[in-house]
């Protein structure tokens, strides 16, 4: 037990120096060297937590304010996106013939809805990391929702509102497109710091 | 502050300051990180007492740090000395 204790408190302490920024990661080899000297095995447990958590602190402390900006800003505009699509979807699902939505486009339109819900979630929670994974499953899903949608239309060359679905798929893989570069700007947004330097001290 | 201040002249180690001033190292740390910010501690690698264990980071108190931390003494044990009623 003592043994797993201290191995979970240099563990804990090996991923506070990974989430710790990089201006202050002395900091963290100085908390992790510390741990070594404390020889009750519960305490090195306690102060590898505290660690851990002045690491998160620091990393959200140094976030920068416009990347969180961005950031949330997609998060929010994918939800309302999301939201909107699901008010009309439920309206038109009464009486989708009269809104001159068949199922196949209703079944589009749910998954546009859920892509761009999960893509806000992972954004939220995992950061760009998450949103670009996400985005390429949606974007996978949506192919083989396309593929599925040609098959129909040879098969059946007469199905009514072929058009109409091709053109939901094309919007479907607009929203996710703009979706992923959204995620990658936002991932390589740290490379960019020095614009930010630039422009402030002009 | 007042830790530090006890003994100016000394390395002091993180879990050591943790145990005497009873506060946790997610308390104890940014503090120290704030101080050596301010230019109030000065911070470097000193090898263990004991052998075969890893160097420790010791901090101390920089001159400037030093009289921070006497005038912050001041402050707070000025109030307690002076008499109820009488204005600064």
């Amino acid at each position: 037990m003592s043994r797993r204790l201290r191995t979970l408190s240099e563990e804990l302490v090996r991923q506070a120096g990974r989430i710790m920024p990089a201006e202050r990661r002395a900091w963290a080899e100085a908390m992790a060297a510390e741990i070594d000297h404390i020889d009750s095995d519960p305490a090195a447990l306690g102060y590898a937590l505290g660690a851990l958590w002045t690491s998160a602190f620091q990393g959200l402390r140094s976030m920068n304010g416009l990347m969180s900006l961005a950031r949330y800003g997609v998060v929010a505009a994918t939800s309302l996106a999301a939201a909107a699509g699901a008010v009309l979807w439920l309206r038109a699902m009464p009486g989708y013939a009269a809104a001159g939505l068949t199922p196949p486009a209703i079944l589009i339109c749910g998954l546009l809805i859920a892509y761009l819900a999960a893509a806000a979630w992972a954004l939220g929670r995992g950061g760009p990391e998450r949103l670009i994974q996400a985005v390429w499953a949606a974007l996978a899903l949506n192919t083989l929702n396309a593929a599925g949608l040609s098959l129909a239309s040879v098969l059946q060359p007469g199905a009514a509102h072929h058009a109409y679905f091709q053109a939901l798929v094309i919007e479907t893989y607009a929203a996710l497109i703009a979706l992923l570069a959204a995620g990658m700007a936002l991932q390589s947004a740290p490379r960019w710091a020095w614009l930010r330097g630039w422009v402030i001290y002009r | 502050l007042r830790a530090f201040a006890a003994r100016p002249e000394d390395w002091r180690y993180g879990y050591d300051l943790s145990r005497e001033t009873a506060l946790r190292s997610g308390t104890l740390y940014p503090l120290l990180m704030r101080l050596a910010d301010q230019g109030l501690l000065e911070a470097e690698w000193r090898p263990a007492a004991e052998p075969g264990r890893p160097p420790r980071h010791a901090y101390r108190l920089t001159g400037l740090g030093v009289r921070a931390a006497r005038e912050a003494e001041r402050s707070t044990r000025e109030p307690a000395l002076r008499p109820a009623g009488a204005r600064a």
